[in-house]
């Protein structure tokens, strides 16, 4: 576990000592400023609808933040280093996991200014906002994760940031057809959909199904970044 | 193939594997902790109870306001209902914006909801656990029951859709599954046919015979149910048909300066809702306009119990002289005035010639009384809590009652005007000061970096 934490801790920094790491989490804070206002046109102190805009921001802040976690290995050259070093793939995917969570995390607690803002404002129900933050961390790290192997299966940047967002969009869509059939394949597209697993944590409730779900999101997609990784060796 | 290979071959089948039990076991056992403060969206064993009943496909549809808050906590909900059971599904429908499918279904007005479950069709008067979860148990349990409406004494007509008609009660009785059977006392030989769940009069003007009185009071006894709807404008003496029941019409116009609307202060706004009746759940104030009085009587006989439903303010008055003014006097009946009761009668009946140790079986009649009856015709029967009273008070007459007593809700304030002020500051913090800090910080950071880097 070491070794992946010195990747993270070596990602991390690599990305906040440039201005990608900083531009994205300055306007990820000021979005949800934005989004806020917005939000708060039903003169109502409460932040669903606002939690329910971050889940979808954080599917285009995650393509941005993974498709740099192995194409910016690539450019400077160090990922055929780092993948012939005494490394096993697993802790190369947790540390990049844990690289890009790092940023996510600092993009997170960059909006907690807009919920303390509403409580001096209004009094909202504080249930809602913990579920709320409980499910941004748990989405954003399996949207990560789904980045990161899209990220490890292509050089291109372009193309990992555009795949993510292909992927994350293709399940969306899974819960929209969802809608049109019944039956067996009905609940399974349903299930498939972020969309449904994301209610509980805007109602104020915290389900198991929700957390398995996106437990299960993060655990395939580092999965899925070990064996990208295998072949490319 | 490699050792190596056949290794991780064996580790991804037992993280696919340990995915879909996962998955499959977090689907099956449904756990959820409800954080929210008044635990809305954790549903009652009860309800529980009923969603395990539905065994096929039902649908939920809820007329509402898609742009408010209501709506939001509707799709809240109604999901949690389809996390329950998968057979549930549901769609919330903003009348205003799509009016055929609200014309398909009948509906017109906001907050009314839909249950359709093999071809039977169900309504709910709000989106909320108790609503819902009734109008599912009912569309499940399937039937029809028949209730009867008296005619004869110039009462208004349910197909009547005029403001002053009752065509907004005639469509909640056929869309809650009852078939609805006008009884005409006044011909023929009068009595109440066996097979009413209920027998409603809403609104008589015209005196009751004696024949009729005994017919309806029959009824009554056999474990019958009654609800009588009058008011003060009745030529009517409803007294022999309330007297039996612990309850004296008083005739006159209550007369409420502090609680009425629109400066008419007989058109009386109620907020003592003093009862634990399920007649009154979910109800917050009612419109009684042009209201009687009734007084219930002090000394009950045994097994008679008569809830005081509503009662109007401590400034309200019953006016013995409306035609000629509205001022309290020597002749008025001071307030605070009751103008709907719920009596409940049981009794054990025993076969003649046995003692009560020999068995039989309870008889329990129920009456419905108000004291008013405008506030059930169309102009009225959307203002305030009216509607959820006749829904509610239909169901406890023909026993279907709601199925969650329900807890208090905690009203919480949470409403936040969104000035240009308010908005100004969050978009001064948030957009400026905030961003501002954090670039400021990673200047700092990156020109700390590069002087460490020179140094070194």
């Amino acid at each position: 576990m070491r070794q992946a934490l010195t990747i993270g801790a070596r990602d991390l920094r690599a990305t906040y000592v440039s201005a990608f790491g900083i531009g994205c989490t300055a306007a990820f804070a000021a979005l949800a400023g934005v989004l806020l206002v917005f939000d708060l046109r039903g003169n109502q102190a409460r932040l669903d609808l606002w939690f329910s805009s971050l889940f979808v921001a954080l599917g285009l802040l995650a393509a941005l933040l993974a498709q740099r976690a192995f194409a910016e290995e690539e450019r400077a050259g160090t990922l055929e280093l780092l993948l012939t070093s005494p490394v096993r793939f697993w802790q190369v995917a947790v540390g990049k996991l844990l690289g890009v969570c790092g940023v996510l995390l600092a993009a997170i607690a960059a909006t907690i200014v807009c919920p303390l803002l509403v409580s001096s404002m209004g009094n909202p129900d504080a249930g809602p906002i913990v579920t709320g933050y409980f499910g941004l961390l748990l989405v954003g790290v399996g949207f990560l994760s789904v980045g990161l192997a899209v990220s490890a299966a292509t050089p291109n940047p372009l193309v990992a940031a555009a795949g993510t967002a292909a992927v994350l969009v293709a399940l969306w869509l899974a819960g929209v057809l969802a809608g049109s059939l019944g039956g067996r394949l009905h609940a399974v597209l349903q299930y498939l959909s972020p969309t449904s697993h994301v209610t509980g944590f805007l109602r104020g409730t915290i389900a198991a199904t929700d957390v398995a779900y996106f437990l299960s999101m993060t655990l395939v997609g580092l999965a899925t970044v070990v064996v990208v990784l295998g072949a490319r060796r | 193939m490699s050792r190596s290979r056949r290794r991780a071959v064996l580790i991804g089948l037992a993280i696919v594997v340990a995915v879909v039990v996962g998955n499959v076991v977090a689907y099956a056992h449904n756990a959820q902790a409800d954080l929210s403060a008044t635990h809305h969206f954790s549903l009652a064993p009860q309800t529980k109870g009923v969603l395990d009943q539905v065994k096929a496909p039902l649908k939920v549809t809820a007329f509402l306001n898609k742009a408010g808050a209501e709506a939001r906590d509707a799709r809240f909900l109604l999901a949690r209902y389809q996390e329950l059971n998968h057979h549930i599904s549901f769609s919330v429908i903003d009348p205003d914006a799509d009016p055929t499918a609200a014309r398909r279904f009948g509906i017109s007005q906001y907050s009314t909801v839909v249950v359709m479950y093999k071809g039977r069709r169900v309504e709910a008067p709000a989106v909320d656990e108790l609503d819902v979860s009734t109008a599912i148990l009912r569309a499940v349990r399937g039937g029809t029951k028949t209730v009867c409406v008296l005619a004869g004494h110039g009462e208004p007509a349910l197909d009547d859709q005029t403001g002053a008609g009752l065509s907004k009660v005639g469509d909640i009785l056929r869309h809650n599954a009852y078939d609805v059977r006008t009884v005409d006392l006044t011909v023929g030989q009068p009595a109440v046919p066996a097979d009413c769940a209920a027998l409603f009069d809403f609104g008589p003007r015209d005196p009751f015979g004696p024949q009729e009185v005994q017919a309806i009071n029959a009824y009554a006894k056999a474990a019958g149910r009654v609800m009588l709807v009058t008011s003060s404008l009745t030529r009517a003496d409803p007294n022999p048909l309330t007297v039996p029941w612990g309850v004296h019409f008083l005739g006159g116009l209550v007369v409420d300066p502090q609680r009425s609307e629109g400066g008419d202060p007989t058109n009386v706004v109620i907020e003592d809702l003093p009862s634990a009746s399920p007649v009154v759940d979910g109800v917050n104030r009612l419109q009684f306009p042009a209201s009687a009085g009734v007084a219930v009587d002090p000394g009950l006989r045994d097994g008679l119990t008569v809830e005081r439903l509503a009662v109007t303010s401590g400034a309200s008055w019953v006016e013995s002289n409306p035609d000629n003014e509205l001022q309290f006097d020597k002749n008025d009946l001071p307030g605070p005035v009751v103008v709907a009761t719920a009596s409940d009668d049981s009794h054990v009946d025993t076969p003649s010639g046995l003692g009560s140790a020999a068995g039989g079986h309870i008889v329990r009649t129920r009456v419905l009384i108000t004291a008013s009856d405008t506030w059930l015709t169309n102009d009225f029967l959307d203002r305030l809590s009216n509607r959820r009273f006749f829904v509610n008070g239909l169901a406890w007459l023909t026993q279907e009652e709601q199925l969650l007593a329900t807890t208090a809700q905690v009203s919480t304030d949470r409403s936040l005007p969104l000035t240009a002020e308010r908005q100004a500051r969050i978009l001064v913090i948030t957009v400026g000061l905030v961003p501002g800090l954090i670039i400021g910080a990673g200047l700092l950071a990156h020109f700390g970096w590069r002087r460490r880097r020179r140094r070194a």
